[in-house]
């Protein structure tokens, strides 16, 4: 089996396990108790904001790691790579900060909240978007990659940063996955995360080989352009 | 019930906000990335069998 076919069947997976965790989420995980014991409707919002901010580190760190591949092999190919990782950590920061905002105007009552998290995170998401303004400002292909993998691998920096800070640094924001027996989550509460989670993974895969085999049909058409014209 | 109602109403526009926001994202990313494939694929065959018929025709 090819990648791309993989890619697919990785695809309707992270579909049907994100589907299935988004029913979960609503007829099965228990709800949250508020201190007062009124239910915390807004809390299911965590079971999919915290996936999609998982995956963003985490398709973040392919950034940093074919930024370091491109530097040490001057491999074109690192550097397509790199920038769909990009690409792909873009999305999911986007969906993370607009979820996380519509949580936060519920639980806090405001839209945002300078405090660690959100600020660090706030830096991360200028840095994934300053990472495509560098692209586009430098003409030169090979100077292009070079400074975009020395940039996405810096810009990477703050991704553990904005991970640890709530157990750094004094901050409101909930430490998730805080540890012990089942991080403070009722099994319910607990799989239906567990499960949204790898959806998102999944999908995250899915989406860089998509857009990765996208890079290179484009390549290939280019190719048989150039044999025609020729 | 009345007091699952008065906490769940005022927060589900936000709940609903959230989860329609991932949802129309995914779908959307997908079908997009999914079009686009399929136009480039489209392309590809068209320009293999140019280049097939120059080839033809040269030889």
């Amino acid at each position: 089996m090819n990648r791309t076919k993989i890619a697919r069947l990785v695809l309707v997976l992270g579909g049907m396990l994100t589907t299935a965790a988004f029913l979960m989420t609503f007829f099965w995980a228990n709800p949250s108790l508020l201190p007062d014991g009124r239910v915390d409707f807004s809390q299911k919002i965590f079971y999919f904001h915290v996936p999609v901010a998982e995956a963003s580190f985490l398709v973040f760190f392919f950034t940093a790691l074919y930024g370091v591949k491109f530097l040490l092999t001057k491999d074109r190919r690192y550097d397509m790579r790199a920038k769909i990782a990009t690409e792909v950590t873009l999305f999911f920061v986007l969906l993370t900060m607009a979820t996380g905002i519509l949580w936060t105007k519920v639980a806090w009552g405001v839209w945002w909240q300078w405090e660690p998290r959100l600020t660090t995170y706030f830096i991360m998401t200028l840095l994934v978007i300053a990472y495509f303004v560098l692209r586009n400002s430098v003409e030169d292909e090979e100077k292009r990659a070079v400074y975009a993998a020395a940039f996405g691998i810096l810009a990477f920096i703050d991704a553990p940063i904005s991970f640890f800070i709530t157990r750094w640094a004094e901050s409101i924001h909930p430490v998730v996955l805080a540890g012990g027996k089942s991080s403070g989550l009722e099994a319910p509460m607990l799989i239906t995360f567990i499960i949204a989670q790898i959806g998102m993974l999944m999908l995250g895969y899915a989406f860089y080989e998509m857009r990765l085999h996208e890079e290179e049909l484009k390549e290939r058409l280019e190719a048989l352009k150039v044999k025609v014209g020729g | 019930m009345q007091d699952v109602y008065s906490a769940v109403l005022p927060q589900a526009p936000y709940v609903i906000g959230a989860y329609g926001l991932i949802w129309v994202a995914l779908l959307g990313y997908v079908g997009l990335v999914f079009s686009r494939l399929n136009r480039i694929e489209k392309e590809i065959s068209v320009v293999e069998a140019a280049v097939k018929r120059r080839e033809k025709s040269e030889s």
